[in-house]
Parts: C-alpha cells; sequence; structure tokens
C-alpha cells in the first residue's frame, strides 16, 4: 500500500465550490509531518518598511500555543497547528474550505538581524518583524610587528 | 519491498507533479469574488456557518440576518501605513460582501456570532414554529 501523507487524507463529505478564495496547498518539499492533517501554504505579504522587513501570514484559527517559529541558520520555518473549528454532533452539509495547518519556509539574507526577530498572533494573522541589521563599523586591524 | 517499486516512487511523483499543476493553476487564477469562504454544519434544531475571516477585526464585521438569508459584510485592512515596497503580496484586501440562503428560516433574535483567531462562528437556530414535528400516529 503507498504510504499514506497528509496531502492525501480524503475529501470532505460535502461539496466544494470553485469560486471561493481557495487556500493553498503546502509546498511539496516541506516537511511531512506525522499528523494525518491537510497542511497550507499561509497567503503571506512581505514588504519593507524602515526598519527592516515586515512578513504577514493569514493563519486562521491558529493560537499562540500551536505556533512554532524556527530559525535555523538564515532558514525560518513557520508551522502553525490549526485545530478543528467543526462543531460537534452536526453534519457538514455544505463545505468550501478545509481546515488544516499551516507552514511555509524563507531564507533570509544576511542583511537581515535573525536573532532580533519579533512576532506576534492577532485575529489569525502572523506579524513577524525581521530588522535590519546594523550596519558593522570599518574596523582596523593593527598588525603587529613580528620579532 | 515489491510494493514500494509498484506503488511507492511512481504514484508518489504523480501526486507531487498534481499537486504543483493545482499550485501554479489556484496562483495563476485566484477568484476573489468568494470571500469569505464558508462551511455549514447542520443539525436538526439549527445550522452553524464557519468562516475564516483572517485580520478582520470585530468592529469590522457585520452580519445580517433576514429570514433564511445571511449576509457578511465587512473590510480587510488595505495597506499598513508604514509599508513600503512590497516583496510580496498574496493576502485578500478590501471590502467584501457575501450573501447565502439557508435551506430553513431562521430566528434573527437567537443568533450566536463569535470572531476568534480569525475563524468566525455563526450559530443560527431555528424559531419554534418552524421545526419539524414528530406526529404520533394512532392505532385503529
Amino acid at each position: 500500500m503507498p504510504k499514506k501523507t497528509h496531502s492525501a487524507t480524503e475529501e470532505g463529505h460535502a461539496e466544494q465550490l470553485d469560486q471561493a478564495e481557495q487556500k493553498m496547498p503546502a509546498e511539496p518539499e516541506g516537511g511531512e509531518r506525522t499528523r494525518s492533517r491537510r497542511t497550507f501554504r499561509p497567503r503571506v505579504d512581505i514588504y519593507e518598511t524602515e526598519r527592516g522587513l515586515m512578513l504577514l501570514a493569514d493563519v486562521p484559527g491558529a493560537t499562540p500555543e500551536g505556533l512554532t517559529i524556527t530559525l535555523d541558520r538564515r532558514a525560518l520555518n513557520v508551522h502553525a497547528k490549526v485545530e478543528d473549528h467543526a462543531p460537534e454532533g452536526y453534519n457538514p452539509i455544505y463545505q468550501e474550505y478545509q481546515i488544516g495547518d499551516f507552514e511555509c519556509d524563507f531564507t533570509l539574507s544576511g542583511d537581515f538581524d535573525a536573532d532580533k526577530i519579533e512576532a506576534s498572533l492577532t485575529s489569525g494573522v502572523l506579524r513577524l518583524m525581521v530588522p535590519r541589521a546594523e550596519q558593522v563599523e570599518a574596523r582596523t586591524i593593527k598588525i603587529t610587528a613580528g620579532s | 519491498m515489491i510494493t514500494n517499486m509498484l506503488y511507492g516512487s511512481p504514484f508518489r511523483d504523480m501526486r507531487l507533479l498534481q499537486e504543483e499543476l493545482n499550485r501554479l493553476a489556484q496562483s495563476a487564477a485566484a477568484p476573489r469574488a468568494g470571500f469569505p469562504a464558508i462551511n455549514v454544519y447542520a443539525h436538526q434544531d439549527g445550522i452553524v456557518i464557519t468562516a475564516e475571516l483572517p485580520g478582520v477585526q470585530q468592529d469590522n464585521l457585520e452580519i445580517t440576518v433576514h429570514r433564511d438569508t445571511v449576509t457578511l459584510r465587512g473590510e480587510r485592512q488595505d495597506q499598513p501605513e508604514d509599508a513600503g515596497a512590497y516583496h510580496r503580496r498574496e493576502r485578500g484586501r478590501g471590502s467584501f460582501v457575501r450573501t447565502f440562503g439557508l435551506p430553513f428560516q431562521v430566528d434573527p433574535d437567537k443568533v450566536d456570532a463569535q470572531l476568534r483567531d480569525g475563524v468566525l462562528t455563526l450559530a443560527l437556530h431555528r424559531p419554534e414554529h418552524d421545526k419539524p414535528k414528530r406526529i404520533r400516529v394512532s392505532g385503529a
């Protein structure tokens, strides 16, 4: 049997509408999770500010507890766990979106201070502030005369 | 494993290709008309509608219920004041209106709306007189 992964879960029982603003599937090269859930790539805005880069990601249903942001050298990974918000005891009769986790990866260039990233999560939007690195002052290197 | 040879890699490759095609198709023609996407759950006494509304503030969302139609009206932040040049812009913005019909009338006084973590949960109840009634069969 082929191995079942997060992207091969069964389709929802209810019908789906095509014209709705659909969620995007996660990058195929992204890490495979052991959770039997769908994973989506959030819609992201990235823009410049005076201080550096601002990154906004739509992660509806994510809570601060379920959010994992890891920085490995220059690779920034965001994973947001989303709990199922379908009400208990109800039958789905119509479905336009699916509930699943969010994951995305970014690679930061060297001009940014990766240690000073600030993150906040409000009403389903993750905000990441990536400050620009301060200009490194030119240093003169003294030469000690060899004896 | 023989099963791996038969099913493992070619099917996985096909699946990845399919996903990639889906992704390209979606990003090219992402329609904006259907925001927000909704899910509807039914119960004997009522209905629950959920919608993903990331970035929509409570004050910027207006919900109207009339007989058997529900209208969601609101606004997503257009552009932050501190924004300079954009490197990537995928999030939806601007105002939205969406009206949908329900399979039965709802009691406009018994609507319970909750907006939490960017997810709206709207619980609507059927009015008493409109609920299905069980009819007893009397013996002859």
